[in-house]
């Protein structure tokens, strides 16, 4: 199919102008559909927290409570800006030369959610630095992230090639074609079975996971992202795209975490 | 009296609250620029949509913007008022 066929123009004002080819099955798209699901991420991530917490998730005050959520929330938001700016670093470096610089606050780049996973937990693990509250906090997120990034996923499908989070082309039968003719991998579909999965995997009773669900998600998500993200068109910088390469961090950061952890409740339990 | 004011406000869920908004005008930002760059056609009505989200979208960014870093810097304060207190209180004792 050539580009023009694959772009079927209908009213401006509908929200399937342009319709995504998912092997043989023609499904609407349009950018508008992002909003649409990052929304429906928010609330359903939201409601299936408050339906797996326990009573007392936190073993800390209403204050405490607070103001851990803020540092996350803040921590993530930077994080999601300043990753996906990373991440298009030849706009920002032209956007710097022509002096265009506070523009970029809303212009091309969005936002990553590996950005956000990752300045969630610096924020959550500095807020707590600060406070010196150490209990488990984020046992019971694990699942909901899960959930909610697959939700998010399918708006990131349905927005087609204006959402940059596509894969590079394909020629297999599950190929899907954003709308410019070319078979790609559905990058966004693979996460989303992978998220499923690993919700199912954070969901079981097992032992091993207990008090190490948060890690676990963290450890699995950036290193999926790590394995997927070599499936999408981007600018390499040693062989791997900066998300890849703030994955690779994150992840070594989270086996650093792991390792001094295991020290003090071994020494701990030793005194 | 404004010491207690500002141990009253419930600085981190007003930071919750503005960072969720923020994100989200965020993303809706970024869509209109995607539709307007990619020669999306865009109708007369589509057209004052547009316009009009992206007016709330670039309003709340902005209030929200400085509405986190003010509610920081006033937190700070009440932070630190509130430990300068403790001091002076310990030191009378």
């Amino acid at each position: 199919m050539n580009r023009q066929a694959g772009i079927h123009s209908t009213h401006a004002d509908a929200l399937f102008s342009r319709l995504v080819h998912f092997g043989m099955i023609p499904i609407g798209s349009h950018p508008a559909w992002h909003s649409v699901f990052e929304l429906l991420a928010y609330v359903a991530g939201y409601a299936i927290y408050r339906r797996l917490r326990p009573p007392r998730p936190f073993a800390m005050d209403d204050t405490q409570q607070w103001t851990l959520l803020a540092a996350t929330s803040l921590g993530a938001l930077l994080g999601c800006r300043l990753l996906a700016l990373a991440e298009q670093w030849t706009t920002v470096l032209q956007a710097w030369q022509l002096g265009r610089l506070p523009a970029l606050l809303v212009a091309p780049g969005g936002k990553t959610i590996a950005g956000a996973i990752l300045g969630g937990w610096a924020g959550g693990a500095l807020a707590r630095r600060i406070t010196g509250n150490r209990s488990i906090t984020g046992e019971s997120l694990a699942i909901p992230l899960c959930y909610g990034i697959a939700i998010g996923r399918i708006g990131c499908l349905l927005a087609g090639l204006a959402d940059d989070t596509y894969g590079i082309p394909a020629r297999l039968p599950w190929a899907v074609d954003l709308g410019d003719g070319i078979g790609r991998h559905p990058v966004q579909i693979y996460e989303m079975i992978f998220l499923v999965a690993l919700a199912h995997l954070l969901g079981s009773k097992a032992r091993c996971l207990e008090g190490a669900r948060l890690h676990v998600f963290l450890a699995s998500y950036l290193c999926w992202r790590i394995a997927i993200d070599c499936f999408k068109p981007q600018p390499l910088i040693h062989h791997l795209g900066v998300i890849q390469w703030f994955c690779l961090a994150g992840v070594l950061l989270l086996l650093v975490n792991r390792a001094f952890s295991g020290r003090e409740s071994h020494e701990q339990a030793t005194a | 009296m404004s010491k207690q004011l500002l141990e009253r406000i419930p600085f981190a869920k007003i930071i919750v609250a503005q960072a969720i908004l923020f994100a989200i005008a965020l993303g809706l930002c970024r869509l209109d620029a995607h539709l307007t760059e990619h020669g999306q056609k865009i109708t007369g009505t589509m057209d004052g949509f547009i316009f009009l989200t992206s007016l709330m979208q670039l309003g709340v960014i902005t209030l929200t913007g400085v509405g986190i870093i003010v509610t920081l810097v006033l937190w700070l304060i009440a932070a630190l008022a509130r430990e300068f207190g403790k001091g002076n209180a310990n030191r009378q004792e």
